[in-house]
């Protein structure tokens, strides 16, 4: 007969892939984004992963199959709440106002269930520290605080001033860890000799670059493994691994 | 482009394939008990020790038993990863009780051994 740990091993592969499939199925939202049915839905998901791991008094196939329902269930509700507005609201719920026009709204703040501490609490977290700064705030279905501050208090923005600004997009990586992005430089419609002739104007080879990106306006930017002139200063009092 | 298509279409089929390949290996058990030859001569192994049990061939009876053991230990590792633990552990846990009532000769007591032995048989599957 096969040894416990021979078969909790073989469950466990079989588990761990199956989760980094069923995960890039679902999606990329972040813990922070899920919505309270979202985040037990994951933890019951994991749970079921877990058990099909290590408790060798379940079959695994009975497992297995609970753990693709759950997944396919997840899905499911997912794209329902995609294609039917009013079944996305009784799916996630919807945000809810918790400051209109500067006022708190108690009666909602009772809906949510929310304490004044809970809301103030948020607001701090949103570098709010004066109820009175604040036009309205939303509390959204993963549980986060929307805040939109009174146009007085508002930072003030090129837009303000009639300045006009730079188009500014995304960067392009060129290089990692000493390597060249083909796939990105054709993007740009770039070549290696071109890239390796930037490299050699500024006295660098390839090899001494880790990274190094361009962005819309043609700016490249290059960090080399070796940071010459820099004092690298070690701010942790920790001597173990990190 | 058609290196790209068939690229995007393995990061569809490789997962798929992953996942429909672990549902046949969890599910097995079926397809060993039916093929594997051990797998085949284990119920008509019972009939057979159940009948010299009733007829009272200890000796016979401890034979068919040693190749009921012998036969269980070449399947018992194949289909572990399909089954539970504790199904594994009865069937070994009778047979090895069976054994003792063969050398006994207790006649009723070894043929509860063989029902348990048939019951758990069936039971692997759940």
């Amino acid at each position: 007969m096969l040894p416990d740990y021979f078969l909790v091993i073989i469950r466990s592969v079989m588990a761990a892939f199956s989760l980094l499939i069923f995960t890039r199925v679902l999606g990329k939202k972040q813990i922070s984004q899920l919505n309270f049915f979202e985040y037990v839905l994951g933890i019951t998901v994991g749970s079921i992963a877990a058990s099909m791991s290590t408790n060798l008094a379940n079959r695994a196939l009975a497992e297995y199959v609970g753990l693709i329902t759950w997944v396919f269930l997840v899905l499911f509700l997912e794209v329902i709440a995609q294609k039917n507005r009013k079944l996305a609201k009784l799916i996630t719920g919807e945000p809810i106002i918790l400051i209109e026009n500067g006022k708190i709204m108690e009666d909602r703040l009772a809906i949510a269930r929310y304490s004044f501490d809970d809301l103030v609490e948020q607001l701090r977290e949103k570098d709010v520290f004066s109820l009175s700064d604040v036009e309205f705030a939303v509390l959204e279905t993963d549980g986060s605080l929307s805040v939109l501050k009174k146009s007085q208090v508002q930072p003030l923005t090129p837009k303000d001033l009639n300045l006009s600004t730079e188009y500014q997009g995304l960067s392009i990586e060129l290089i990692s860890e000493g390597q060249i992005i083909k796939q990105n430089l054709q993007q740009i419609e770039k070549d290696e000799e071109w890239l390796l002739g930037e490299l050699k104007s500024r006295r660098i080879s390839l090899e001494q670059v880790a990274y190094g990106a361009i962005d819309t306006s043609g700016r490249i930017y290059l960090d080399l493994y070796k940071d010459e002139g820099i004092k690298i200063i070690d701010a942790s009092d920790y001597e173990g691994p990190n | 482009m058609k290196k790209d298509i068939a690229l995007k279409a393995l990061l569809y089929i490789i997962p798929a394939v992953t996942i429909i390949a672990f549902l046949v290996v969890l599910s097995s058990f079926g397809f060993i008990k039916g093929n594997l030859s051990a797998g085949k001569q284990i119920p008509a192994t019972i009939d057979k020790l159940e009948e010299l049990v009733m007829n009272e061939a200890w000796e016979e009876a401890l034979q068919e038993k040693k190749k009921l053991q012998q036969n269980w230990d070449k399947l018992a590792p194949p289909i572990q990863i399909s089954t539970t633990e504790e199904n594994i552990k009865d069937f070994s846990r009778t047979l090895n009780a069976l054994e003792g009532y063969l050398r006994g000769k207790e006649k009723g007591l070894s043929l509860a051994e063989v029902q348990i032995i048939r019951f758990s048989w069936q039971q692997l599957e759940n």
